[in-house]
């Protein structure tokens, strides 16, 4: 497969409460390449996780996909039924959660927990998924596996839970990983670490990550290419380097000026007036202008996603970064 | 196996669980040697020792037929135990079966307990004799209607602990990697949704005895001469002033064992939530 062959493609997915209730994504359109980690940005409440659950087809009752497309490998998950669905999971895409804490079966040991997947997805069982198990906690940089691997979940700290989640994850040797705000529930050294292992297992593996976050730092740690979410939809993408530093979108800039800064030395910190909108509330317009400093009479128009440089798309009537970089140009 | 450990650990260290197994140890410990210290036949008669008071050769005394009440206890506790054990065992596997389905399965939970309801709309008491009367009086009859009598009840323990567990993240996370409905119902959801149902397990164990004797008093329990507690109660209730030791004895044997059960259930609900407890060590 070559580096650009899209592994994920998600298009035009809407999402919503019920049949005729309020819409929670619309329309959003997200790519990711084989071999590329993505990430997804925005502050809660906009999408993020929604959107990392509509891929997996976990989405919680009555929030239902109402319409666009879903690919991985070309495959349609959206048309798939539900068994063919849940041999996917695991398997070709897995996901890493939030919370270390919660997200391991309380009364079953590690070793059982990731026997399960090598069981279904691998066909191993006894001694061979034992082995592969210890093998796993290896992968993950697990201290002493042999004994760990009959721990049960208590028995670890947070971080050594994140690992295992993410052995269990691995398990399945999926070509997709979605983590949702794998590092938020850890404390700040156990974060960079368990980060440098995820990069580390990407990079090796040459799977597709698909990073969901709150947090710029790690977008810019780990990150290729970046999506900005706002209220469900994605109101910019590009490059990382391009984002950081030509953000088009308003809400990008304000996002990247909310961050602390050495540098600045400044008392404050720069904020985004307002609120997200809650779900149902939002207008026919941009959804960010109420928010915005550069709202116009022109943003009564819901603005589509248009290139505003190379591969980078933004969704606003008036983008900053508009005149295209004559270096990106000729390159 | 340190948690295992513990567990016991801590489970010895509760003095009412701790009291409760003794209790029902020891009544369990007699009903199974019954057929070798009982003194006497418990259904032969002895026309020239009826209605004795308790003495040496009796020490529960006997009956107008001149039964020894003591053996009759210890037999009567073999049925009456045998009794308890299958309705608790019966109204367990029924109980997480309807009550994990319709925890799990949202579009069953409406129908399944209103049919529960429906089931709980008559005193629990009152069904079993309904049973028991429709299906003959059996040992077995028995255990049939005391556990469809407790099972709506231990449907309804079992389906409230499923949809708490239900929306825990590792259910999610199980999910995520492939898990089918069934795995995830087991391995995930019961396997941590066991300990408000074996605490109501060991009441409907407790209360299956009790009612057993209510069923034999009033003539709908498994047919005599069989001596169980209650049945012992009901021949003896014509002369309970005249010989109140053959009511006094079994009541006793009732007693111990319901309060048996009763303190083990309360020391494994103390132990397995300690947020339950009462007085918090």
């Amino acid at each position: 497969m070559s580096p650009t062959t899209p592994i994920l493609q998600v298009q035009q997915v809407t999402t919503a409460l019920g049949t005729d209730g309020p819409e929670i994504l619309s329309g959003v359109d997200i790519g990711l390449n084989s071999g590329e980690v993505l990430g997804v940005v925005g502050e809660s409440g906009s999408g993020k996780s929604m959107l990392a659950l509509s891929i997996m087809g976990l989405l919680p009752r009555p929030i239902t996909v109402r319409g666009g497309e879903i690919l991985l490998q070309g495959r349609s998950l959206l048309q798939l039924p539900a068994h063919e669905l849940r041999g996917l999971r695991g398997k070709d895409m897995a996901m890493i959660f939030q919370e270390p804490m919660t997200s391991l079966n309380p009364v079953m040991r590690v070793g059982q927990q990731i026997s399960e997947v090598l069981r279904w997805h691998r066909s191993m069982q006894g001694e061979a998924a034992r082995q592969e198990g210890i093998a796993l906690l290896k992968r993950v940089e697990m201290p002493d596996p042999q004994r760990q691997i009959d721990a049960y979940p208590h028995e670890l700290s947070g971080g050594m839970r994140q690992r295992v989640m993410i052995a269990i994850a691995l398990a399945g040797r999926p070509k997709l990983l979605i983590a949702d705000e794998p590092t938020t529930a850890l404390d700040v050294t156990i974060q960079a670490q368990i980060l440098e292992l995820i990069r580390h297992i990407q990079r090796d593996e040459g799977m597709s990550v698909l990073l969901i976050t709150h947090d710029l730092g790690v977008i810019a740690e780990m990150c290729d290419r970046v999506a900005v979410m706002y209220a469900g939809r994605v109101v910019e993408q590009g490059a990382v380097l391009d984002i950081f530093d030509r953000p088009a979108h308003p809400y990008t800039k304000g996002l990247l000026a909310s961050r602390p800064k050495i540098s600045a030395g400044a008392n404050w910190l720069s904020t985004i007036e307002g609120t997200v909108p809650a779900v149902g509330q939002m207008g026919a317009g941009c959804s960010f202008a109420p928010r915005c400093p550069m709202a116009g009479p022109a943003c009564t128009q819901r603005p589509p996603l248009r290139e505003v440089g190379p591969a980078h798309q933004a969704a606003c009537v008036h983008p900053f970064a508009s005149e295209p970089d004559p270096k990106a140009q000729t390159a | 196996m340190e948690h295992r450990t513990s567990f016991l650990r801590r489970l010895l260290s509760n003095r009412s669980f701790t009291i409760g197994a003794s209790l029902v140890g020891l009544v369990l410990v007699l009903a199974l040697l019954a057929s070798v210290i009982a003194p006497f036949d418990p259904l032969k008669g002895n026309f020239r020792a009826r209605m004795m008071a308790p003495n040496w050769q009796h020490w529960m005394g006997t009956d107008q037929f001149g039964r020894d009440i003591l053996s009759r206890i210890l037999h009567g506790a073999r049925i009456s135990l045998q009794i308890g054990f299958m309705v608790a065992i019966i109204t367990a596997l029924a109980g997480v079966l309807i009550g994990a389905t319709s925890g799990y399965f949202r579009r069953l939970d409406g129908p399944l307990m209103r049919l529960m309801d429906a089931f709980m709309a008559f005193p629990s008491i009152i069904l079993a004799i309904a049973v028991s009367s429709v299906l003959g009086a059996s040992v077995i009859n028995v255990i049939i209607a005391l556990a469809i009598a407790a099972t709506p009840h231990t449907a309804r323990v079992v389906r409230a602990s499923v949809m708490v567990v239900r929306e825990m993240e590792f259910v999610e996370a199980a999910r995520a990697l492939g898990a089918g409905h069934v795995r995830i119902l087991l391995r995930h959801i019961m396997a941590n949704a066991m300990a408000p149902l074996m605490v109501r397990i060991t009441y409907v164990f407790a209360v299956a005895i009790l009612n057993e004797a209510v069923l034999s008093f009033i003539g709908v329990g498994p047919p005599p001469p069989a001596p169980t507690f209650g049945a012992i109660i009901a021949n003896g209730r014509d002369f309970i002033v005249a010989a109140p030791w053959i009511t006094v004895a079994p009541g006793l044997a009732i007693l111990v064992c319901v309060l048996g059960l009763n303190l083990l259930g309360d020391g494994l609900r103390d132990v397995l939530d300690p947020r339950m407890s009462v007085n918090a060590r």
